[in-house]
This record gives structure tokens, sequence and C-alpha cells, in this order.
């Protein structure tokens, strides 16, 4: 390959054509840098008497949230005569608490904050507000909150979230209820025998799946193995659920009904579209739904696609009955920042949501869309399936009309009648690798015994790595703590 | 580009039939869940319950999913930004990649190695979401695109592969013409860049799904709505497990469509949406991937 | 014999070269200047890995305390070593494959067929892991279609998904799946680049087919091979978040949790940016470690390196 003789380009000596490239270059990167689409969304000017509030919560940015929003300012300022204006920052979901810390971080800090962890670091360095000052003086909000609220803004008084405890509730189908002659069950035993029959009409599908452990079953059948909190006294002293003498008894139940078909036994890989999808398609006879609007959710779904409804039992009785709900602290809720300039009144808009004009707007959503009014009474659309309250969903209201359907309102009932307090508390930055690892410990253990890979004898070998493993330091914090 | 070495070959070998068969099963594996995902996006409401991975074809057939999510006008903004993004994006990438891939292949140049011994090090180490956000914010850049388009405007990975391609070019090619008096800029886009064609085509390609799947920093750096792409769209539905929220507007005007539209429907019918530009893409840069023209200069 | 001042002259001053490549300096500064600006300059950020965050005020500085947080736990060292086997695992078994796939679409010879080929093999690689890991989960299930295969051949359900000793090779055979098509369309373009020419002269000699993939394909796309090799050697510690975090359960924790799930667990989860940071940087200094350090090994052996 000698030298290729390339036809000459002519004058050119290769200083301005690429003194020129190099002056478009950059001009090209100063026009990439000040291009922006037009249709920037402006903050809106703010009306002459409105106050703006800015608010930050996960997925308020579409229409019928943005609809809802305009109806709670008209229904504010005819409520207390004060004119507001919500201002969302839009955060989708992905991104949210990483976004959320980024405005912290960046010193622009929203009026309303919504919270879904990630609180404590912002409590910690004091930028929400105690809001037990203006929980104390308000009627409204002393009759909308239940114990555990209390207990739990007693324990952590920055967020506020006014929403019945979340468990899970069992709901069966009525048709294998009815096959196998029952109307409800209540002892553990009665639950256990049900199951078996429904097995035995059903072999070819498994009764019951949770999704990816037992977290949700474990609601119904914790208390009637003991475990009737997340740390139960045992000689005298505080012991960790998952490692109490009730636990095992637990573990070796699971494993028969593993081992009988009647658990799914690939619950450990089914997540939640998994398990409503084989519900929906008759593979499994009893799911553990969140009460409530989800419940109505699951039965309406499961009559469309199988033409039979969803009864909800109660937990199972046996040493005890009942559903823990922790009191820590809130695991989300709503904050106001420690900086804004209009506490009082932004309080007084979480007030008026948690009154009955401002819950009523919560829980039947958009006139048109999710009700019409027919003359004085509200009927609600088959679209109202699709609503749910973006602010609060008050225990104690009753609105004009049934806010649930048969299901909801049956699991709502049990779940308020079974609830019991669960004092806890939230595990130290210290201990907190410690604690992940112990999960981990127990996560494995858990499954190998339910599976029947290890037999109920190796739950002791399981105790003593748990404690082993850092357990006994967390375990004497908790006494501590517990005193 | 018909591969010349099999002249004069017999058509039919065992090593053939047996290579083949083996590329037909990749083939098939591969596109199988996606047509998968195509027939359940097809398939009516009243069958979707029962649809799963091993359906093969569509019952109930109906283009109302497609329909519904295309008219959706997030969707088509989404949609819109993204092709922004990906052009503008493009020359950016196109253009610097080309230059520094020109300038570093040069071995003896001064400082090359610590040149590229920092360019590698950005590869690894990333400083992490907070210390970009404030950045951006002190450019001016938050909710802009130009923060979207230039937060990776060369990505060394890249780089590098470019490199490679350059240096197949021959360098007598090159002193050459540097020789005649051909100034460096001429000689890369005259040059060197037709000369490693498929290099570009690559990159480009690259680049451009780059930009495509690009999510988390939109997120992050553009606040307005207006302004996501297309994949931060789709996933704020499917992720948030709450079609009511994405339906909501849809049926602020018509109501009734929600039924008929599934979320195992949705969700099918926007990965197919999703792929559907690369599918029709990645043809056009195909064409690229030949061996430079070497125009009667290497004969001697 | 060359003259003293002859070989002077064949190594010019370090002056007359930069002189010299002036317009190189002045194309190349926009790239460093982007380095600069969107890399280095936020670097200085990454400062908070020894610093506890404050929202109102100036950080404070912990010097090792995040470090202290990451290695005590009791299981730093099986996340470290998950992280190691899943990466080893995918080098050994993955790393070959796109490249033997763009060898074999090269030997078609119906350009359709090819061409076809190379439009579909790479689609799965824009499935999200969400979606593959439902994929593969019902495949594997001990009544999905591998097993029910195994099965009617006499063989034992295996639980896949659930057992210690396979998972591994999941996420091996998954990511298989996934990438080995996009990975190839590098090596594609790379072997198509290679003139007709060189073929043409290698017939002429009377090579075989055979002779010429090793003669002239496998020579010529060496070094993008040991390039990809050495580049990706620099994510080593990464070992493919998004796949284990959607493929990973109770029953296989402990078998594939690497260090960014971990990290993700015990940091991201709380907003403990700090964390992520300081995880962030040790893996880094690994990845360059290993990169520096077979780009040395590789000039010495085959005077080719990353660049």
């Amino acid at each position: 390959m000698g030298s290729g003789r390339v036809p000459r380009p002519g004058k050119d000596q290769g200083g301005s054509p690429m003194k020129r490239m190099l002056m478009y270059l950059m001009m090209l990167l100063v026009l990439t840098s000040t291009v922006s689409a037009a249709g920037v969304a402006e903050q809106p000017a703010a009306a002459d008497e409105a106050v703006v509030i800015d608010l930050m919560a996960k997925d308020f940015s579409d229409d019928w949230t943005l609809a809802h929003l305009k109806n709670i300012e008209k229904g504010f300022e005819e409520a207390t005569g004060k004119k507001i204006e919500f201002n969302v920052w839009p955060t989708p979901e992905g991104a949210y608490a990483e976004k959320l810390n980024l405005m912290l971080l960046s010193g622009q800090v929203p009026d309303l904050i919504y919270f879904q962890g990630g609180d404590e670091t912002a409590s910690q360095q004091g930028i929400l507000t105690d809001l037990r000052p203006f929980i104390e003086e308000s009627d409204v909000m002393q009759k909308a909150l239940l114990d555990f609220n209390r207990d739990r803004i007693e324990n952590y008084p920055y967020l506020l979230w006014l929403a019945p405890p979340r468990v899970r509730v069992a709901v069966v189908r009525e048709d294998y209820l009815a096959e196998a002659g029952l109307s409800s069950v209540e002892t553990l035993d009665e639950y256990y025998q049900l199951m078996k029959s429904i097995k035995a009409a059903h072999p070819a599908y498994p009764v019951i799946t949770d999704t990816g452990n037992t977290a949700r079953m474990d609601f119904t059948f914790d208390h009637a193995f003991g475990i009737t909190a997340t740390w139960v006294k045992e000689n005298g002293s505080y012991v960790y659920r998952d490692v109490s003498q009730g636990a095992r008894e637990k573990l070796a139940f699971y494993q028969k009904l593993y081992r009988e078909g009647i658990l799914d036994n690939e619950y450990i890989t089914t997540k939640w579209d998994g398990m409503e999808d084989k519900l929906y398609t008759g593979k499994v006879a009893m799911v553990f739904a969140t009460q409530g609007l989800v419940a109505d959710i699951y039965n309406s779904k499961i009559q469309e696609t199988q033409g039979v409804g969803l009864v909800a039992l109660p937990p199972a009785k046996g040493v005890s009955q009942g559903y823990a709900v922790s009191s820590a602290k809130e695991t989300r809720g709503w904050a106001i920042s420690a900086g804004s300039d209009k506490k009082e009144l932004v309080f007084e808009v979480l007030e008026y949501l948690a009154s009955d004009e401002g819950q009523f707007l919560e829980r039947y959503g958009l006139e048109g869309v999710h009700y019409v009014m027919e003359g004085d009474t509200v009927v609600r659309t088959e679209e109202s399936a699709n609503w749910w309250p973006r602010f609060h969903e008050v225990v104690n209201y009753s609105g004009p009309t049934p806010v649930l359907g048969e299901a909801g309102t049956a699991s709502w009932d049990i779940a308020g009648r079974y609830s019991v307090g669960d004092p806890d508390f939230p595990i130290p930055e210290e201990l907190s690798a410690t604690w992940d690892a112990l999960q981990n410990l127990t996560k494995e253990y858990y499954y190998r015994i339910i599976s029947g890979e290890y037999p109920i004898s190796r739950f002791d070998e399981y105790v003593q790595k748990w404690y082993d493993l850092g357990g006994d330091e967390v375990t004497s914090y908790a006494n501590e703590q517990m005193k | 580009m018909v591969n010349m070495r099999n002249r004069g070959r017999s058509q039919v070998s065992l090593p053939g039939i047996i290579i083949h068969l083996v590329l037909v099963s990749v083939a098939l594996a591969m596109v199988y869940p996606l047509y998968n995902q195509l027939v359940i996006a097809l398939t009516g409401s009243d069958y979707i319950a029962q649809a799963d991975g091993m359906t093969l074809i569509p019952k109930g057939i109906t283009l109302s999913t497609f329909k519904a999510v295309l008219s959706f006008p997030k969707v088509y903004r989404g949609l819109f930004n993204t092709l922004f993004i990906t052009a503008f994006g493009l020359i950016v990438n196109i253009v610097l990649t080309s230059l520094g891939a020109y300038v570093l292949i040069k071995k003896d140049l001064a400082g090359r190695n610590v040149f590229m011994t920092l360019i590698i090090i950005t590869m690894i180490f990333e400083a992490g979401l907070i210390p970009d956000y404030f950045l951006m914010r002190d450019l001016g850049l938050l909710d802009r695109y130009a923060s979207v388009i230039l937060y990776k405007a060369v990505n060394p990975y890249y780089l590098i592969i470019l490199m490679r391609f350059f240096g197949g070019v021959p360098k007598s090619l090159i002193e050459a013409a540097r020789i005649d008096g051909y100034g460096e800029v001429r000689i890369l886009f005259r040059i060197m860049i037709p000369l490693s064609i498929a290099g570009i085509a690559t990159i480009t390609l690259f680049y451009g799904v780059f930009h495509w799947n690009e999510y988390f920093r939109s997120m992050i750096y553009l606040t307005s709505e207006v302004k996501w792409p297309l994949q931060v769209v789709i996933r704020e539905l499917v992720v948030s497990q709450e079609k009511a929220a994405f339906i909501g507007a849809l049926n602020f005007i018509t109501s009734g469509t929600a039924a008929a539209i599934e979320f195992k429907a949705l969700k099918a019918a926007l990965i197919i949406i999703a792929i559907v530009p690369i599918l029709l893409f990645y043809p056009l840069v195909l064409r690229y991937f030949v061996s430079g023209k070497l125009s009667g200069s290497i004969k001697e | 014999m060359r003259r003293r001042d002859e070989m002077h002259k064949s190594t010019p001053s370090l002056k007359k070269r930069i002189y010299r490549d002036r317009h190189l300096y002045l194309m190349l500064f926009p790239v460093l200047l982007f380095f600069l600006i969107w890399h280095y300059v936020p670097m200085w950020g990454a400062r908070i890995a020894f610093q506890d965050i404050r929202f109102f005020g100036e950080n404070e500085w912990v010097g090792l305390k995040h470090y202290r947080l990451l290695f005590s736990s009791p299981v730093f060292l099986r996340v470290f070593l998950n992280t190691v086997v899943i990466s080893t695992m995918k080098i050994l078994f993955f790393f070959p494959l796109p490249i033997a796939l763009a060898f074999l679409i090269h030997e078609v010879k119906s350009h359709a067929f090819r061409k076809t080929l190379q439009s579909v093999i790479y689609l799965p690689h824009f499935l999200s892991w969400v979606v593959i890991a439902g994929i593969f989960t019902t495949l594997l299930s001990p009544t999905g279609l591998v097993n029910s295969l195994i099965t009617f051949f006499g063989g034992e359900v295996i639980p896949f998904m659930t057992s210690n000793s396979h998972i591994r090779w999941v996420f091996v055979v998954s990511e298989i799946w996934r990438s080995i098509g996009w990975d190839s369309i590098l090596y594609i373009a790379a072997i198509n680049s290679i003139p007709n020419e060189l073929y043409d002269a290698a017939i002429v000699d009377g090579a075989s087919r055979m002779q010429q993939v090793f003669r002239i394909t496998l020579p010529i796309i060496l070094p993008t091979v040991i390039t990809v090799f050495i580049l990706n050697l620099g994510f080593f510690m990464n070992a493919g978040f998004d796949q284990v975090f959607n493929m990973m359960n109770d029953a296989v924790i402990n078998h594939v949790d690497i260090i960014d799930t971990y990290v993700y667990r015990i940091g991201l989860q709380k907003g403990n940016f700090s964390l992520a940071t300081a995880a962030g940087l040790f893996k880094g200094i690994i990845g360059l470690i290993l990169i520096l350090s077979t780009d040395r090994l590789s000039r010495k052996i085959s005077g080719e390196g990353v660049w």
C-alpha cells in the first residue's frame, strides 16, 4: 500500500474551513442549550387574594386529581371564606423519593408534602412541623383520629395520615364457602377445615396464595398463634415475633398447608398482579386483601370474570384474635414544612378535608364522573370504582350513600373491629445493617421450612443463628425502648 | 455485501444446516415474547383475563387498546419529546464523539494517555444524582431539554468503540491527506467518517437507543410534565399500578372506555408502542454496516 | 548508522508536538470541556460519601462512617462475594456468546435471512427486567414449560427460581437471552467492515473457510473484543441491579444479593445518599483497578490495549 493520491480539494489549507467548523459547533452547542419547547408550564399567576399552597405529592398531576383540587379550593372557600390555590409540583412515582430529597436539599421546600418513606432524615433535621399543637386545637381532628393514630402521632408528630390501618383481611369466594356449607369461619380449626374441604372439592389448584412471603396471611393467622405484636412478651422480656414460640407453631402450620397443596407452592415468586390473576381465573379461592376499596375492586373484578363475589372473614381465633397495628410511626403521610409561612392555613385545609364536607369530596370524587345527583340522592357510577381519596380516608365518616360496596364494607368492619395496638419503635440507623441481615436470614429459613425443605426442628437452629447474627443486640435495645 | 468468500461452495452442508437451525431457534426465542405481548395487546376485553404467556392467537381481536393509548395526549407529547431529544442529542453525540475519537487515535499526541485515563475514569465513577442535579441548576438548565441532551453528550464507551473503527482506516491515507494540505476537520469528515461508516452507524444506534430509553434523569431534570419523554409517561402508568390515574383524563370525556381497557392489555400495548420506532429505525442503520468504500485508493 | 541529530529529529520535542497538533487540540477541546463540566465538576460533590447530609447549613464531615456501616454488616462479605461470582459467571459464560453469534450470522449466505435475523435478535434487549423476570418465572416455574419438558423425559421437577444451586444460572441464561443479540451488533459491524479484498486475496491463495475465519476475521476483530472486554471490567462490581432486583425472591436472597441491592435496601430506600455514594466509590475503585491492570497486561501480551 503505497501513498495513495487523493484528489486535491483546491486552495484549502486547513485553517479557515476548520475554524468555521468549530464556530458552527460552538453555535450548535449554544443553540441546544438554549432551546426550550414552547409551552413550558409557567406557574399560574396567583389570583388577587388566593393564597398559593405549594404541594408535592406522588402522581398528583392527572386530570381527575386536578379537578378534585379545584373542587377542594371551592369548598374550602365556601366553608371558611378563604381563597386558596394549589400549586402542584409534579412528580412521577418512579423518582418520587429521590426528587423529594433533591428538592429539600436544594432548599425548595413545598408547604404541604406527602411522604412515603424517607421522612426520618427530614424530621431529624427540623424541616417538618410538629403537628400536635394544631391537632389538639382541632375538634374535627379529634373526632377523626383513631387510637392508633394518636399513638403514632405521640411517637412521631410529623406525619398525618388519616386512614384505616392497612390490614389484610381474608376474602374467600362465596361459592366455595357455600359449597362447604358455611357462611363464615372463625377459629383456627374452622379455617383449616374450610381450606381442606375446598382443596378436596378442587384438588387441581391451591386454596390460598400470598405475594413473595407470608406477610398477608400473617395478618389473619398471627394472633391465633400468640403473635400479638411485633415484640411479644415471653418469660418476662420482649422477643421479636419472628423468633418467638408462636412463630415456630405458625411455621409448622404453614408447612402443613404447603405440603397439602393448600398454600400455593409458588407463592414465593408471585407478585401482586400474579395473585390477582390467579383469583380472577379461578386458580385460587382465598386471598388476603387490604380492607375497604381494594376488597371492593377485587370483588367487582371477580364478579366480572367468575360470576361470584367475595366474602370477608374475621382473623383466625386461637390463642388470641386480632390484627396487630403498629404504633411506631406512620409509614406515610402528610407533613407541613417547618419553613412554611402559611402553616396554620395549610393545617386548616387538612382539617377541612377531614370534615364532613371535605370527606364528601374525598370519598365521592367528581360529580358527573364518579357520581350523579338524582334529585337529592347521590348515585354512584361504575367509574367510582376507579376513584380513591387523595388526602384522608376518615374511618368515622358516613356519607349519604354507602361509600363502599358489600365486600368493602364487610372487610372494613372486620378490620375496625379486630385491630389492636402494637407498641413498636423504629430501628435506629446504627442497627440497620444488622437488621437487614436478620431479615435476610429470616426470609431464607422461613421459606425453606414452609416449603418443607427444612424440617420444623431446624427452627431452633434459625433462632440461634438469629441471635448470634446480632439479634441479641437488637433485642436488648428493644427491651430498653419498651420499658 | 454479499459474502464473496463462499463462491464456488456447495449450497447445502451439514454444518450449514446446523447453523441455520440454531439461528432460527435463536431468532424465534427472541421474537416470541414480543409477539406474545402483541397478541395480548390485541385481545378483546372479554378474553383478556385468560390471556397469558402461551396465548398465540388474540381472541376477540380489537384495536381499541391501541387506539385508546394513542389518542391520549400525554403519549403524543411524550413521543414528541423523545424524538426531539433524540434528534438533537444525536447531533451533539456524533459530532463530539467523532471529534474526540479522531484526535485521540493519534498515538503520538502529547498527553494522549492522560486524556484517555481521565475519560475512562468518568466512565466508572459517577458523582451521583445530587451533585449532578446541583450542576444543572447552577448552569440554569433545569427543566430545559438541554439538560437531558447534554448530560451524556459523550459516552466514553462509545468513544473508544469509535476509536477502534477509526483505527481501522489505513494511517497512510490520513498522512497522505495531511501532506496534501487537508485540514484536520476536512480529513475527519471527508475521509475518516466515510471509511468507517459502520462505526458511525453503530454508535448512532447506541446513542439513539440510549436517548430512546431515557427515563430516570429526565424525571429528575425536567419538572414540567409537558416535557417528559415517552418512557416516563409509559412507566408512570405501569409502575404506579393505577390505570385510573392514567385513563382518568380520557374518561373525563368519554365514559365507559375504562372498562373496555384492561390493565394487562394496556401494559402490553405500551410495550409494543415503545419498541415499534426502534424496529423501524434499526434497518435503516443496518444498511450502513458495510465496509467503507475505499474507492481505489489502496491499489498498490 | 544514523547521526545523532537525525535520531533527535524523529521524536520532536514536546513543544513542537503541541504546536504541530494544535488544530487537533482545538478539535478535542469541546469534548474535554464536556467531561470537565459534566463529570469532573460534580465529582467534587461525591465527597458526600464522607459526610452526613444536612438540609440546613453545611454538611458534616464524618470520615469513614458510611464505609464502616457498609463494611461492618455481617453480610457484606457475602454480598461482595455474590457480586464477584455472578459477574465472573457472566464473563465466562455470557461474554463469548455474542461474538459467536456474530460469526454464525456472518456465515449465513442468504441475504434476506441474514437481514431478518439481524432485525430481530436485538429485540429482547428492549424489554425491561420487570417483564423478563415475569417471563422467566413463568417459564421456569414447577408447572412451567421447562419443567414440563423435564418431567416428560422422566426427570424430576427443578424449582429453578427458588433453588440456590440453579438461580445464578438462571441469571446467566436470562442475561444471554436478553443481550446476546444486542451485544452482537457491535461485532457484526466490526466483521462487516473488513474489506472484501482481504478475503479475495485469501481465496486466491487457497484458504479454506475455517482458515479465513481464523486468519482474517478473528485477528481483525480481536482488538474490538479486547476493548469491550476490558471496558466491561470497569463495571465488574455492578452485576446487574435491575435483573437481580426483579428476579430475586426470599428463597434465594442470600445467594444473589449483590452490593447494589444491599445498598438499595439499607441506603437508598431511606434516602441515605451518602451511603450509596460511598458504595459507588468503592465499586468504582475496584473497576478502575481492573481496567488499568488488564489493560497493562493486554499491552504486554498483544500490544493492544483499550485504546
